[in-house]
């Protein structure tokens, strides 16, 4: 499964790339430092269906285009695929405001409170491959 | 109309004619007009407070005394020396004129827009802590969680180091940011009382 990582804080990223490398569990692993890059990731792979990513674990607090922000301009994108990607927010916030927005969004599927570990990627992981089995249905 | 029991009464109480001249004050509106009795009594109100015509609370006024209507609302009164208070009023059409009640309330209104402010001051607070506190501890969390999740190999270790030294600083930062601008509104509650 594809991944796409986009969160401003280089520490995070490190820590988030090594622990879903190491859960085996990922064909390939996209890290972007904003929402505006990757929005251009997704544009520039969305000519080939398998290289989409899947999921994206999204952060909330960013520089230049934020969480929500990426979220508007993805419901807007022309992309033929975009039910079968799923959005986690990943993000340090605990003010329950920004989880009722979140879940706002059709394509958020769960909200992640950092840090990321195995266990709450799994859950995401699960809640994706429900969602698919319904959609195949 | 008997005014014995008006005349006293805590709320203010007046009427105005037709021709919008002051016909009755009870005491409290004597006291929220800052003139004596006998400066109003017979005067049209627009020679009394000029200008007081072109205000949105005279605007209610004329509707009121044009259509025979009621009216309830607040309105923030600017004195001839800029000293501005809140008043409820209600309006009721009495006879050719209008009888119009008024409370102040400046105190409640100032107390809404402290408590405003308090409300937008705890949110920033609140945006701050979950955002910008919680963002270095959860990267330490993430730190031990990682560690603790399997082998790391050296450049792993130095990578770790490097992040929880980073998270250690920022919060140094943030934490004394966040005193700040407490402090900031403690000051800004002491100056209130």
């Amino acid at each position: 499964m594809n991944i796409l990582l986009v969160d401003d804080d280089a520490g995070f990223n490190f820590l988030n790339s090594r622990l879903l490398r190491r859960l085996g569990v990922i064909e390939h692993l996209f890290v972007c430092d904003n929402g505006a890059k990757a929005l251009k990731l997704i544009r520039k792979l969305k000519s080939n269906q398998n290289s989409i990513p899947k999921i994206i674990l999204l952060d909330i607090k960013m520089p230049q285009m934020n969480g929500f922000d990426f979220l508007d301009s993805l419901q807007e994108m022309d992309l033929e695929m975009k039910e079968e990607i799923f959005v986690a927010m990943l993000s340090s916030s605990v003010d329950p405001t920004d989880k009722l927005k979140s879940y706002a969004y059709p394509q958020v599927i769960d909200y992640i409170e950092k840090p990321l570990d195995a266990g709450k990627f799994f859950t995401t992981l699960h809640k994706v491959r429900n969602k698919q089995n319904v959609q195949k249905i | 109309m008997n005014h014995e029991v008006t005349d006293h009464l805590k709320e203010g109480f007046q009427i105005i004619s037709k021709d919008w001249r002051y016909v009755y004050l009870n005491d409290a509106v004597v006291v929220h007009s800052r003139f004596k009795r006998e400066e109003l009594i017979g005067r049209k109100m627009v020679d009394v407070y000029p200008g007081i015509e072109k205000t949105k609370m005279f605007e209610v006024l004329e509707h009121c005394m044009e259509n025979h209507l009621s009216a309830n609302f607040e309105n923030e009164f600017e004195y001839p020396d800029g000293l501005k208070l809140w008043f409820e009023l209600r309006v009721q059409p009495y006879d050719d004129g209008l009888i119009i009640l008024s409370i102040d309330i400046t105190s409640r209104k100032n107390n809404e827009v402290l408590r405003s402010g308090y409300v937008k001051e705890l949110e920033s607070l609140i945006d701050y802590t979950s955002h910008h506190i919680r963002q270095p501890v959860t990267k330490i969390l993430g730190i031990k969680g990682y560690a603790e999740s399997g082998e790391l190999s050296r450049e792993d270790l130095l990578k770790l180091c490097e992040i929880l030294n980073k998270s250690i600083l920022d919060l140094d930062h943030v934490t004394r940011n966040l005193t700040e601008r407490m402090l900031e509104v403690k000051a800004k509650t002491q100056a209130v009382d």
